[in-house]
């Protein structure tokens, strides 16, 4: 063992990572291994965040570091039935299925994909398409920032890897479906690792979703770049319903080449303490980035989003919306960031985060920044946090509709504006579903309205 | 364009211009004997002496911030003269016994404090290096009861109130610049509106280093009983100096319940030169209490100069239904670095806050908004509305903002925006076809910019603020 590695606080992950070098990592080549171990000392030398880091101020992950989370070498059963019941209903979609962050075959199916086109699990990719994943992997996302990316990277193994050769046009999305399950009793820790990578011309949908079969406090850790080379056209819809005791982080990385487009939704309701961390790094001229979230927050779920656009090139527009649903004694958190270099010109970037309170137990921490160094740019961000516009509520019950239905109305209304940001109509759909079947279950009420786009 | 505009941003600062005149200047260092030595000087009680040491020992265990979005050159405290003032034998009863060469410095500067007791209208209190060498109307003031004198007066004069609120709204363990502060501050002014009493007119305390290598460090107290009304204006200069001269500044102010405090600050302190040597570093905590229900506490600022601003002029919130507001302009040119903004702390129920800043970046500098909005759980109905906005002239400077915003109750609301924007050619176009020159044009477009806030001065000031920017400014757009 590198000697760099202090065995003290964080030496329950090291222990993992012998046993981890020894069993499951055996498949991946050599170099992975290099990138491996310089993230295991970066990790083992800061340890899980503490508060008193200004990225963490509002997120306590404390919890996450006293628990003794287990490696899972490999999947485990899951209930029948099940990948049936997430997937996209009503829509031919390829599928590849990871279970405690392995692939399961038996679940997949990604029959019929263009030719030269690729969706695979990230260990067969290592040998299929070798020269890709060594030009793109683990080398965007840096893991010296943030300590879970670190820990992923040091348990790089497996995950989904797409590859879209140029001027290739994939119409069915692609289905990455990740399910967390219990195994002996234990806390189930997935590093999941994904790589997408989108050639010149190229389009693809994929839909990124995260479910755990039954109520766990497994963590989810999961890294993904996403590299969107020139004039290419990607979409990416995440949806993550994980159980409310687990624990969730992802770091979602893009790299844009110049005039490509990327769209991302992120929705998220599940986990007992989940993190969203996306960045884009716009590094080309006239590309668009498209950032939206919804999250929606009850019990005492506490869901963090930090966003970062980083724009290097001038004439690129980038907008984000970001909304947010609180009930109960549940937590939110908002940290949007937008950089622009002095060679940014002609930059157009709108941010928004919009908050609302359903609870006066429930928290919002907003934070949305502007780093401006160009001067001809047009940069707004606005952040609004309160409770239901009782104006509103009022105009409904005048209208015979009770109390409650009328917040529901709202509620489903509020939400509805972040889903429309979704491009591909099925995927919208689905996700429209999702949200307000999540929101029925919350009210108690059967009726509530099904979100009709315009 | 770009000619008149080079012409006018080699502008010299015209406030540069240094003093001579005798002064007693400590040697520089700071130790317990330090602070032992200026509170002897100051004939302090024996209270103050342990309020001041017990500051002390306090910032040396603190370790200076570096979190804001600053860069300077480490301060060495050792290197700084903690006490400076101008020789003076006996006590001065009038203005007519200031040394003439005092005042003709205040007479440059543009604030004659003589003409001033004629003229109706501002109560100045002017404070040389770190004395208070000459409060006006301090009779006319204190038929109304109204305390209006320097903080070493007052230290003698009104012990008690002193003691009362001395550090009750920014205690000297808040931060490291505050500790400094509170255990080496030289002088300032102290206000006192009793209960019902509206203060005729607007208070000015004028601050002016002096003598080189050393610091000033004033310290300000308002305090507004019930169903009183203050306003207050502070402006600042100091000579050209190569090297970096330190102003840690402590403000506090108390409203109590139905009571009124507006604070409007000009700063303009040398900048440093065009390459960033010199100039004033800035390190000024700020803060009102709205301690009393439907009190009410304003700050208003125009920040133009220092080489290196760090300020966060805050109101508490604790009264039901107070309100606290902040308006803000912060120009940087050249090599300036300013990170400012407020904290508006949302503590009773019914309360509202607004914040208004207006950035404006030229040259090199960095301009940097930080505020924090905090509406506590029990700060129910309590309502903030914040807007940011940004003026880039050129791409070597930068315009950044940080605002959090934590929100503990569902009736309440927040509403934050920014934008960033630039003088657009076009703009200039259209003015310049109407026949007014660039330069008029520019000054006409951030004028128009910053409207909002210098609506907020008092009609002396905010002339001044229009100037000083269109000073700071001048040759920046090209």
């Amino acid at each position: 063992m590198d000697e760099k590695i202090m065995p003290n606080k964080n030496d329950h992950y090291v222990s993992e990572f012998e046993a981890f070098q020894k069993n499951g990592a055996s498949k991946s080549p050599l170099w992975v291994n290099d990138v491996r171990t310089s993230a295991l000392s970066v990790f083992a030398e800061r340890g899980f965040p503490t508060t008193k880091e200004e990225d963490w101020k509002y997120t306590n992950v404390s919890a996450i570091a006293k628990s003794p989370f287990t490696y899972s070498s490999g999947t485990s059963g899951i209930p029948a039935g099940l990948v049936a019941s997430l997937l996209v209903k009503d829509l031919e979609q390829y599928v590849i299925v990871f279970i405690n962050g392995h692939v399961s075959k038996e679940h997949s199916n990604v029959e019929g994909l263009p030719d030269g086109a690729a969706v695979k699990n990230l260990i067969e990719a290592y040998v299929t398409h070798t020269d890709i994943v060594k030009e793109h992997l683990a080398k965007y996302v840096p893991f010296n920032k943030n300590p879970f990316t670190a820990l992923n990277t040091a348990f790089i193994n497996d995950g989904a890897f797409i590859h879209i050769p140029a001027h290739v046009e994939v119409a069915k999305p692609i289905h990455l479906l990740f399910i967390s399950t219990q195994k002996e009793g234990k806390q189930i820790a997935s590093h999941i690792r994904n790589l997408i990578v989108v050639e010149e011309g190229a389009k693809v949908n994929i839909a990124h979703s995260f479910y755990s079969a039954q109520a766990n406090s497994n963590l989810t850790n999961v890294v993904t770049e996403v590299v969107a080379k020139k004039r290419s056209t990607v979409e990416l819809v995440k949806v993550q319903c994980e159980s409310d005791l687990s624990y969730h982080f992802e770091n979602l990385y893009v790299h844009q080449s110049h005039e490509s487009r990327v769209h991302v939704f992120s929705l998220a309701v599940g986990g007992a303490i989940a993190r969203n961390d996306m960045s884009v790094i716009i590094d080309g001229e006239s590309t668009e980035c498209n950032l939206n979230g919804l999250y929606i927050t009850s019990g005492e779920q506490l869901i963090d989003h930090h966003t970062f656009m980083h724009h290097i090139h001038p004439n690129c527009p980038s907008h984000e919306l970001f909304k947010g649903i609180l009930m109960d004694k549940s937590r939110a958190v908002f940290n949007g960031k937008v950089y622009v270099e002095p060679e940014a010109q002609k930059t157009d970037s709108k941010q928004t985060n919009r908050n609302l309170l359903l609870s006066d137990d429930a928290v919002v921490d907003t934070k949305p920044e502007l780093e401006i160094f160009a001067d001809d740019v047009k940069c707004t961000h606005g952040a609004a946090v309160g409770g239901m516009n009782e104006t509103h509520s009022f105009y409904l019950k005048t209208r015979g509709i009770t109390e409650g239905s009328a917040r529901g109305i709202l509620t489903v209304g509020f939400a509805a504006e972040a889903t429309q940001k979704i491009v591909h109509p099925e995927l919208r759909h689905h996700v429209d579903v999702i949200v307000v079947d999540h929101l029925r279950t919350k009210f108690g009420t059967a009726n509530l309205p099904d979100i009709v786009h315009a | 364009m770009s000619e008149t505009i080079e012409e006018l941003v080699s502008q010299e600062y015209k406030y540069g211009f240094t003093t001579d005149i005798e002064s007693e200047t400590i040697a520089p260092g700071l130790s317990e004997d330090v602070v032992r030595i200026i509170s002897k000087k100051k004939n302090e009680p024996e209270w103050l002496t342990e309020w001041r040491l017990k500051a002390y020992r306090m910032w040396l265990t603190m370790e200076e911030p570096r979190w804001p979005n600053l860069k300077y050159a480490k301060i060495n405290y050792q290197s700084i003269s903690y006490y400076s003032a101008p020789k003076q034998v006996k006590k001065l009863n009038s203005l007519d016994e200031v040394d003439p060469i005092l005042l003709e410095t205040y007479e440059k500067l543009g604030i004659s404090l003589t003409e001033q007791k004629r003229l109706n209208g501002v109560a100045v209190d002017a404070v040389f290096d770190s004395v208070s060498v000459a409060t006006t109307f301090k009779e006319t003031l204190k038929e109304k009861g109204i305390i209006f004198c320097s903080f070493s007066d007052a230290v003698k004069d009104h012990p008690d109130l002193i003691k009362k609120y001395l550090g009750s709204v920014v205690p000297s363990a808040d931060n490291y610049f505050a500790a400094l502060n509170s255990a080496v501050f030289s002088d300032g002014s102290f206000v006192f509106i009793p209960k019902g009493v509206r203060c005729p007119m607007e208070l000015s305390t004028y601050f002016r280093i002096n003598a080189s290598n050393t610091g000033q460090f004033e310290r300000t107290l308002i305090v507004a009983e019930e169903g009183a009304y203050v306003s207050y204006l502070e402006g600042c200069t100091a000579p050209m100096r190569d090297e970096n001269q330190l102003h840690a500044a402590v403000v506090e102010l108390v409203a109590l319940d139905n009571a009124e405090v507006k604070y409007s600050t000009v700063q303009n302190w040398y900048a440093g030169d065009k390459d960033g040597k010199g100039g004033i570093y800035n390190f000024v905590t700020k803060r009102g209490k709205c301690q009393g229900v439907n009190s009410k506490i304003s700050w208003t600022q125009v920040e133009t100069g220092s080489a290196i601003t760090w300020k966060y002029p805050s109101v508490i919130l604790q009264g039901d239904n107070s309100i606290g507001e902040f308006y803000s302009v912060a120009v940087v040119n050249n090599r300036q670095d300013a990170d400012t903004g407020t904290k508006m702390l949302h503590i009773g129920k019914n309360t509202r806050s607004t914040i208004v800043s207006k950035g404006i970046s030229a040259g090199r500098g960095n301009n940097t908004y930080r505020g924090l909005v905090s509406i506590g759980k029990n700060a129910v109905n309590s309502r903030n509305y914040t807007q940011c906005d940004s003026m880039l002239i050129g791409n070597k400077c930068s315009a950044n903002t940080f605002p959090y915003i934590e929100v503990k109750n569902s009736s309440s609301s927040v509403e934050h925006e920014a934008s960033t924007s630039k003088i657009g050619e076009d703009q200039i176009f259209y003015c310049k076809q109407r026949g007014i020159n660039t330069e008029n044009a520019i000054s006409m477009i951030i004028n128009g910019f910053a409207k909002e806030v210098f609506k907020n001065l008092p009609m002396e000031f905010a002339v001044e603020a229009q100037k000083l920017l269109g000073i700071s400014l001048e040759g920046s757009v090209g």
